[in-house]
C-alpha cells in the first residue's frame, strides 16, 4: 500500500490534542478534525499511555486508549524483531541525540514509507528532514 | 448565551475553581468546557473529537513527555 501521503503522528501530537492548556493544542485540534491517514508506532501508544498513567491515573490512561481506538485510518506499526535492525541503525546514526526507542522507530517508519509529514512537537523527529507540523502551520 | 444555575458540592466547587485558575480561565468557562466535552460530538462521524482537551495539562505538556515517562535527568 502506498503510504507516502500519510502523516506520522507522535506522542507529542496526541498529548497536545488531548491537553487543553498545551501550547499547540489549537493547531492539533484543527489537524485531528480533518486528519489524513495516520501512521504511528506501537511504542508511541505505549508512551502516551504511560504519560497519562504517570501524570494522571488509570482511568485517564484507559480513555487515551479509547481515543486511539476511535481514530479512523490510523495504522499502528508493530515493534517486533523484524524492525530491530532498522531501529538500531537509526539510533546509531543519531547516537549523539540520545533518541528514545519510540523516536528511533518513528524515524525508521517515516523513512520506510517515504512520509513527508510529521505531527510532532519533538525536534528529534525532524532529524531526517521531514518537517514537523508545528513548523508548517 | 443562556444563564443557568447549577448546584455543586463544596469539594467539586473548590476543585473546579482551582483547575480553572490553573488554566487561566473563569470557573464559568471551565464548566462550559466540561459540558462541551460530555456532549455528543456535533458530527457523529468524528467521535474522537470528543477527547480534545480531555485533560488540562500544562503549556509545555507535549514538550516534556520524556521527562514524565522516562524521568528527568538528575
Amino acid at each position: 500500500m502506498d503510504r507516502r501521503n500519510n502523516c506520522y503522528v507522535d506522542t507529542s501530537a496526541f498529548i497536545s490534542f488531548l491537553a487543553s492548556s498545551d501550547k499547540y493544542h489549537s493547531l492539533f485540534r484543527r489537524l485531528f478534525a480533518e486528519a489524513p491517514p495516520l501512521v504511528t508506532s506501537a511504542l508511541t501508544i505505549a508512551e502516551g499511555h504511560a504519560w497519562f498513567l504517570r501524570k494522571y491515573d488509570v482511568e485517564r490512561a484507559a480513555r487515551f486508549l479509547s481515543f486511539v481506538r476511535q481514530l479512523p485510518r490510523l495504522t499502528i506499526e508493530p515493534f517486533d524483531k523484524g524492525v530491530l535492525v532498522d531501529v538500531a541503525a537509526v539510533a546509531a546514526r543519531f547516537k549523539d541525540q540520545e533518541l528514545t526507542l519510540a523516536d528511533a522507530h518513528a524515524l525508521a517508519i517515516m523513512k520506510r514509507y517515504g512520509l513527508k509529514c510529521c505531527w510532532s512537537t519533538d525536534r528529534h523527529l525532524e532529524l531526517t528532514g521531514v518537517p514537523l507540523a508545528i513548523r508548517e502551520n | 448565551m443562556i444563564r443557568t444555575q447549577v448546584s455543586l458540592d463544596e469539594k467539586e466547587y473548590r476543585l473546579a475553581k482551582k483547575s480553572a485558575k490553573e488554566q487561566g480561565i473563569s470557573t464559568a468557562e471551565f464548566v462550559r468546557r466540561a459540558i462541551r466535552q460530555s456532549l455528543p460530538s456535533k458530527n457523529p462521524s468524528k467521535q474522537w473529537m470528543r477527547y480534545a482537551g480531555m485533560v488540562s495539562g500544562d503549556l509545555d505538556s507535549s514538550q516534556t513527555i520524556d521527562d514524565v515517562v522516562y524521568g528527568s535527568e538528575e
